[in-house]
């Protein structure tokens, strides 16, 4: 430190100045001290950062700073843009999740069922709509209907090639468009599960089995109508009009036939519809159905009665037979029941092997105590065995039937009846599948035409929405001959007895809901 | 040398002065330097605190906002606020109409049914399915080549009923169609055993005001109460062969109704009735519709009044009174009349005049019927000028269990006159009902014993009963399952 150092205060003008400098110095070096006292008390941090921390360290703490600013701001940002986003989806459209739907569904039902008791309507709430099909139901689910339908529009040409008529009478060609189905399906449950019921209805020919000579004819038709009963997990009792269990070709519904329609040998042997009561039986690998009935009208049975319609139904006091029954057993060696509804076996089916074995009597009810013109009551009988065998995209089906009637009329006091049915069919694409068909058969007596039924159809089944909508189409060919007693105007086949290489092509398209 | 000394002391001490100064410059410029540095790091602090505290203030919002998001957000207020909404929707939807199908309800109430949400509309579809089983005996037919032993099986009625209201409440409409005897009446002399398609009611009702209504169309004409009763609520497995034939059967036409309190009357002017073959033209057609300008009757009026005595009138739409009903009584008297059209070439003109009364008494779990009619026939055929139609009936039933009744009938008359088939119909049918959820599913059981004469003209196979000319030689077995919905 300076110091200065005044002698005298009277001396002369230089000694004056010399003290004043001297005091001004000192004066100057105490103010100094005292700034820099001051300095250093004021600012003893940053004096401290400032004096004692280099420039570089300075700028390392405010980078530090400047660092972590950076992060929080970072992580400000990205918190807010979740909060934004959380109140988005709280406030706006995107708060309709699964859950929220479902609840505010319950609550619309809710308000609907409400609506709807207060609108009178004393409703379930809203039930109803499609479901393989459109159905109406109890909201206990004790009442069932669903409403289903079938179209089935066909074209069809036959082409006889042979004129054995001779003159103007000869149709080569005879072609035209056909619908031999428009019916509607009402069914469902009714008091619970454990009561199905079932009637189909509609349009359809008059006399598809061509028994006499209203074949060509169309009228409102009921095809089925029953009641059935389950008993238990294996047993039902059906009650009704349906189709009596014995060919398998016959149990097969019409919208899930292979060909466009089934086969003469079907259309004449088959036993057609009846009004009966069905015991059925059914176990894991083995069916079984026994049905009594009003009889079956087939081998021409029905005129032979006198009935005015030549389907069902008929009145119970009408002349048919004193006793009728039927039966059927099948054994499932593979596969599900579900897959033989159909002849079909789409690809991704898995395999499946049905065997059928059936058997059918009735005798004639006599229209008067004692037998007309002495003709005893008469009796038919026949028995069926068919085999099914179904792989992933291919079919195989065979049967044959032997039928027997006595005392039909007084003309025809035994006829025998054989045939036999081979098909199949294999997929070439997973919707379009080729199918072929051979049939043969008929009656052995000549004055019931002695048929030497000889036809091969061959076809294509296309599936473009499985068998719900789908076209078939198909060519026969005769190779032998087709009696009157065999032919049948729905299917296209007219009689011929002389071989006319009679050939018929038929395409159907068939819409099923 | 001392001034020069002196001088140079006090240009020292001025040096010493300005350095000082500059030192103290120096001091104060560090000092002014660390105070700027200090203000950048507290405004880096002063920030660095706000972005955290914003930041955690946002994050305590998010998770509010989490939390509110995942506990039940359906609360009362908010499902309120929803179904107003949803009310909204709906009479919006219902405004605009051009919204078909958005205000449709449907489902099951006591029959399947649609409607629209304002209820201005509502289609309601039901069935009837009756399964039968007959057997009939007689012991000689009324030919000879007659069969002893006739039975079998019959799906007797299969129907849908369509039924509801359009507009509004006011104008109800009902149509029931399916398959059933073409001729339940059993008019053609051979017995029509045709089972078709056919169409039982079918008409609009319009309700005039809070005790007239209209109704147009195909109907039960209002004469018996046995005709009255739905084919599904009868007593025994069908009506009786009397009603049948002295009933009037459906028509088309107008029927007024005019109801209130306790009393209520029916005036019907039609095409005629069937039954007695009246109507010409239902030789070809035994039930209606027919043709406006077919030959039937030139008029035809009918009229039945009801008085309630006690009960209410839903238990008189059948005829059992299931256990816990309240006791019920029930009067009505009728009366019918038709002219027929003339059929050209001088024929005469076929009238008709009938009469009928009777009694319905309901309990608790019993009922009792009576009824008795009277027909005249002027001008049947040119060889026929006259006839005289006579039945009654009575009718019982108690219930054995919640379940099971037991019922007893017996029907008798017919036609007076020989030329007519001088009937002496008697016939007692007793049997059970089973009632396995009311009318819906019920199975019937009974047997008739013809103790009379059974004519070509009352025969009725339908019904199961066959003609024969010997008394006491036929009896009927009949079974019945039935669906109704």
């Amino acid at each position: 430190m300076v110091c200065f150092t005044w002698k005298g205060l009277r001396m002369d003008h230089f000694k004056k100045q010399r003290i004043a400098c001297s005091f001004a110095t000192r004066t100057v070096f105490a103010g100094v001290a005292v700034v820099c006292v001051q300095t250093s008390i004021a600012n003893e941090n940053s004096r401290s950062i400032a004096s004692a921390a280099s420039p570089n360290n300075i700028q390392s703490q405010l980078d530090t700073l400047r660092q972590q600013l950076d992060s929080a701001e970072v992580a400000n940002k990205a918190v807010r843009l979740e909060l934004d986003e959380a109140q988005a989806n709280f406030n706006n459209d995107a708060w309709l999740n699964q859950e929220r739907a479902a609840s505010i569904a319950l609550l619309v039902e809710d308000v609907l069922a409400d609506s709807s008791s207060r609108l009178n309507m004393q409703g379930n709430g809203v039930m109803m709509g499609w479901s393989d099909g459109f159905h109406l139901s109890s909201a206990d689910g004790q009442f069932t209907l669903n409403i289903g339908g079938l179209v089935q529009s066909q074209t069809m040409a036959r082409w006889v090639g042979v004129n054995t008529v001779g003159g103007d009478a000869y149709d080569q060609w005879r072609w035209g468009f056909g619908m031999s189905r428009a019916q509607l399906n009402f069914g469902g449950t009714a008091f619970g599960s454990g009561l199905e019921y079932y009637i189909e209805m509609g349009w359809g020919r008059s006399d598809p089995y061509n028994l006499t000579n209203q074949g060509a004819f169309f009228i409102s038709r009921m095809w089925d109508a029953w009641l059935k009963f389950r008993l238990n997990a294996e047993m039902e009792i059906k009650t009704g009009q349906f189709m009596l269990p014995f060919t398998r070709e016959g149990l097969i519904k019409a919208p899930y036939q292979m060909a466009v329609f089934p086969t003469l040998i079907e259309y004449r042997m088959g036993l057609e519809r009846s009004t009966a009561v069905e015991f059925d039986w059914t176990t894991k690998d083995r069916r079984f159905a026994l049905a009594l009935s009003n009889g079956s009208p087939a081998l021409f049975h029905g005129p032979v009665w006198g009935y005015a319609d030549p389907v069902p139904p008929w009145a119970a006091l009408s002349r048919d037979t004193l006793y009728s029954v039927t039966m059927r057993h099948e054994w499932k060696l593979l596969g599900d029941w579900d897959q033989f509804s159909q002849f079909t076996s789409p690809p991704g089916s898995e395999r499946g092997i049905l065997v059928g074995l059936a058997g059918h009597r009735q005798n004639t009810e006599r229209d008067s105590p004692d037998p007309v013109g002495g003709i005893p009551e008469g009796a038919f009988w026949g028995v069926t065995g068919d085999v099914t065998l179904q792989y992933d995209g291919a079919s195989l089906f065979a049967s044959v039937i032997y039928e027997r009637v006595t005392d039909l009329t007084s003309s025809t006091p035994r006829i025998n009846f054989y045939s036999l049915v081979m098909q199949g069919s294999t997929y070439i694409t997973n919707q379009t599948e080729l199918f072929a068909r051979w049939e043969m058969g008929g009656p052995d007596r000549p004055t019931a035409g002695g048929d030497h039924l000889r036809l091969m159809t061959v076809g294509m089944n296309h599936y473009i929405d499985g068998q719900d909508l789908k076209v078939t189409a198909d060519l026969g060919f005769s190779f032998g001959e087709v009696s009157g007693f065999m032919a049948n105007t729905e299917a296209g086949w007219v009689g011929d007895t002389e071989h006319r290489d009679q050939v018929v092509f038929r395409t159907q398209l068939q819409l099923m809901f | 040398m001392m001034k020069k000394r002196s001088k140079q002391k006090t240009q020292s001490y001025a040096t010493a002065i300005q350095i000082a100064v500059v030192l103290v410059a120096f001091v104060c410029v560090g000092a002014v330097r660390a105070d700027d540095i200090q203000q950048q790091l507290d405004l880096l602090r002063e920030r660095l605190d706000a972005v955290q505290q914003d930041t955690s203030e946002m994050r305590n919002s998010l998770d509010d906002l989490k939390a509110e998001s995942e506990k039940d957000w359906m609360t009362e207020e908010r499902a309120d606020e929803i179904r107003l909404l949803v009310h909204d929707v709906l009479a919006d939807a219902d405004a605009r109409t051009a919204l078909v199908g958005d205000g449709i309800l449907g489902g099951w109430s006591d029959g399947f049914f649609l409607a629209s949400s304002d209820g201005r509309f509502k289609l309601t579809i039901g069935g009837l399915m009756q399964e039968r089983f007959l057997m009939s005996y007689q012991k000689e037919g009324f030919v000879s080549s007659s069969d002893r032993w006739r039975g079998g099986l019959e799906n007797t009625r299969t129907r849908l009923d369509f039924g509801g209201h359009i507009f509004d409440r006011d104008t109800t409409f009902y149509v029931q169609a399916g398959w059933g005897y073409l001729d339940p009446n059993a008019t053609s002399g051979n017995p029509l055993l045709r089972i078709g398609a056919r169409l039982w009611d079918s008409w609009v009702k319009f309700k005039l005001n809070e005790q007239w209504s209209a109704k147009v169309g195909v109907f039960m004409l209002p004469f018996t109460r046995e005709s009255l009763v739905s084919d599904k609520y009868q007593m025994a497995v069908d009506r009786s062969l009397i009603d049948y034939r002295l009933g009037l059967a459906r028509s088309q036409g107008v029927e007024f109704t005019w109801a209130h309190e306790n009393k209520r009357v029916f005036l019907a002017t039609t095409n005629g009735s069937i039954t007695l073959n009246g109507i010409p033209a239902g030789a070809g057609n035994p039930t209606p519709p027919w043709g406006a300008l077919a030959q039937d009757a030139e008029w035809s009026f009918t009229a039945r009044a009801e008085f309630l005595l006690e009960g209410n009138w839903g238990q008189f739409n059948q005829f059992t009174s299931p256990i816990g009903s309240e006791r019920a009584t029930l009067v009505g008297v009728a009366v019918h009349g038709q002219q027929g059209e003339r059929t050209g070439g001088g024929g005469l003109k076929q009238d008709q005049y009938g009469v009928t009364a009777d009694l319905s008494m309901n309990f608790d779990g019993v009922s009792f019927f009576l009824s008795g009619t009277m027909h005249n026939q002027k001008n049947v055929s040119a060889s026929i000028p006259n006839a005289d139609w006579v039945g009654y009936l009575a009718q019982a039933s108690t219930y054995m269990t919640d379940k099971t009744e037991v019922f007893m009938r017996f029907e008798g008359g017919g036609v007076r006159q020989n030329s007519m088939g001088g009937d002496d119909v008697h016939i007692l049918t007793t049997g059970v009902n089973w009632y396995l959820d009311g009318q819906g599913l019920k199975v019937t059981s009974d047997v008739g014993w013809s103790l009379g004469e059974i004519s070509t003209g009352m025969q009725n196979w339908m019904v199961g009963w066959r003609a024969t000319t010997e008394q006491n030689s036929q009896w009927l077995f009949r079974t019945q399952l039935q669906l109704a919905f």
